[in-house]
């Protein structure tokens, strides 16, 4: 049993499926990295907004 | 707080490139090894995801103990990090092992001392992520994950002996004997770099994952205090 099988049969998968494990967890960690990056970005955008606006009176604001 | 996600990108990079390098080298270009051929060439993807999932057991102890001392520390989102690099390093190590064990000994999986144990280690990492997000209270959760930290470090060294107390299809130890190794010297060169590659690239899977958890809490606190 062990002269018949060829040992890359067994040696490409193990490499392969660590490599492609570790890419996938390195690439959500990425991905999701970004994402929360964009919102800490806008949530940060919007306070600064908020605070530099010029405070009007409700009669006084423009409709959109 | 907000950081530019580049430079991860380029550490991933670096990171990723030093893996394909001397896991290359082990396909590839490393020496055969006498007794059992060209399989062995899974020692260099096995033994450092085992030393990578050990490390992190250490370090969630120290977590553990550390979040214990100050629970109003961020240090529990550390937790959480460790335990998802520690359970990914710890399935990398029985399915790489388990093609071992194949072509070696005639067996996907054997109930033996070594590989249960092995078993055991990454069902405590899903036990402790499992608990860590079902439980609420900050001061229950760093008790209890606590606790499980406990039991992981301890699972580490019975793992390590197994192959001494038991008897096992595993081999006795070769690297760590009082005698000396009794691996070849160049062997044990490319093991010894895969290893640092590996436990690098750990270490900064869980800097990373701790950040995005940080991050996240951040920004939920923020959304809480501004629609209270």
């Amino acid at each position: 049993m062990y002269q018949a099988l060829n040992p890359y049969t067994f040696i490409w998968p193990a490499y392969g499926l660590a490599f492609l494990a570790i890419v996938i967890y390195t690439g959500s960690c990425m991905l999701l990295q970004r994402r929360l990056h964009a919102a800490a970005k806008l949530t940060q955008d919007a306070t600064q907004g908020t605070a530099q606006a010029p405070i009007t009176p409700s009669s006084e604001a423009q409709p959109p | 707080m907000i950081q530019s996600p580049h430079r991860h990108y380029l550490i991933a990079v670096l990171m990723l490139t030093g893996l394909i390098l001397v896991w290359g080298y082990g396909i590839f270009f490393a020496v055969a090894e006498k007794h059992q051929g060209e399989i062995y060439r899974i020692i260099y993807v096995h033994v450092p995801a085992a030393a990578a999932a050990f490390t992190i057991s250490l370090a969630l102890l120290i977590q553990g103990i550390l979040s214990l001392k100050c629970p109003q520390s961020n240090l529990i989102l550390a937790g959480k990090a460790l335990a998802e690099v520690g359970l990914l390093f710890t399935s990398l190590t029985l399915v790489t092992g388990s093609l071992w064990g194949r072509p070696t000994w005639g067996v996907w999986w054997s109930w033996d001392a070594r590989m249960t144990t092995t078993l055991l280690l990454a069902l405590l990492y899903i036990g402790y992520l499992l608990l860590w997000s079902s439980i609420t209270q900050r001061d229950t959760k760093v008790k209890v994950c606590g606790i499980l930290a406990v039991l992981i470090a301890v699972d580490v060294p019975i793992i390590y002996q197994s192959v001494t107390w038991w008897r096992t299809l595993h081999q006795p130890p070769s690297l760590f004997r009082p005698q000396g190794s009794t691996m070849d010297l160049s062997i044990q060169l490319t093991l010894l770099a895969c290893t640092l590659m590996v436990l690098s690239l750990a270490g900064w899977l869980t800097h990373m994952r701790t950040h995005i958890l940080r991050l996240k809490s951040a920004l939920e606190q923020q959304a809480f205090t501004h629609f209270r």
